[in-house]
């Protein structure tokens, strides 16, 4: 009878266990997950606010022949939210060459970084910088408001993993 | 009799285990951000703009059509409202986001002067999240 107890009572522990095990180590993943999540949005608001706010360092970086380590910063703006078309279109024209160094400058660099200007209502597209995210990935979208050539614009900007 | 009695407690512990597990792990499990550093950036750019675009001016003039336009591109779970004073302390204008009640989550102010007329005016813009979004 104490035989049959014992290994009743050890094989309810051994299970208990094993679960305990189990779903504390998935509880794990979603903790960190969501602790991961939270950092990139973080970062994200950051590079948004440098890229809105700030015309970077060299103010006038977008007249140099090569954005290289040179450019401390990146930033498209003039004054607060005013864009300068200028940077922007230098920042188009240095995707394929520029994108790591900026997204790093940006602060963002382990993340994917997507920048959209359009008019308010989204349907004309002005200028388009970095990458799209893929449907699988966790994204984080801002939309920002700015001024360019004396007209609101909708900056939406995309970082992901 | 003993013996059932233990296995009986036994029973009990571990439905109340696997309930409670249940419960913890189906529940709506959604990061903190810091939302409220993105609702204050955001109610700077829509004050900045219409600041810039002369539409707080043209509401202290008593077109408030260009703040109503602006207030339609706030996302759709951020409610705004921008009030202007002047040096005296009379409120001048407000204008609020359409659709949106009371008070919500994250409540962020931001204030700041403005010259219109060479008279001085304060802008009082106030942003929150709607009460139905949990996060």
């Amino acid at each position: 009878m104490w035989s049959t107890d014992f290994a009743a009572a050890l094989t309810l522990l051994t299970f208990i266990l094993m679960f305990t095990v189990l779903f504390w180590d998935n509880l794990a993943l979603r903790w960190n997950s969501a602790a991961n999540y939270r950092t990139m949005q973080t970062d994200a608001f950051f590079a948004g606010e440098a890229l809105m706010t700030s015309p970077g360092d060299p103010p006038s970086w977008e007249m140099l022949p090569h954005v290289d380590e040179n450019v401390s910063s990146i930033g498209i703006a003039n004054g607060r939210n005013e864009l300068n078309a200028y940077k922007l279109q230098r920042l188009v024209a240095e995707n394929s060459t520029s994108y790591y160094l900026v997204r790093a400058r940006l602060g963002v660099q382990r993340y994917g970084l997507g920048v959209r200007i359009t008019d308010l209502d989204g349907d004309t597209l002005y200028y388009e910088f970095g990458e799209q995210p893929g449907p699988e990935v966790s994204v984080v979208v801002l939309k920002r408001l700015g001024m360019l050539n004396g007209t609101p614009v909708s900056v939406e900007i995309k970082v992901w993993k | 009799m003993k013996a059932f009695l233990i296995t009986l407690d036994a029973f009990v512990a571990i439905i109340l285990l696997f309930s409670a597990a249940f419960l913890m792990y189906s529940s709506s499990f959604q990061p903190y951000a810091p939302r409220g550093v993105y609702l204050k950036q955001f109610t700077n750019d829509m004050v900045t703009v219409m600041e810039k675009n002369g539409d707080l001016g043209s509401a202290i003039a008593g077109n408030t059509s260009g703040m109503h336009y602006m207030m339609g591109f706030t996302p759709q779970l951020v409610c705004m409202q921008v009030s202007i004073t002047d040096s005296a302390g009379n409120r001048s204008v407000t204008v609020a986001k359409d659709e949106c009640g009371e008070y919500g989550r994250e409540l962020q102010v931001i204030g700041r002067s403005l010259v219109y007329s060479g008279q001085l005016y304060t802008v009082k813009a106030e942003a929150w999240y709607k009460k139905e979004q949990v996060t």
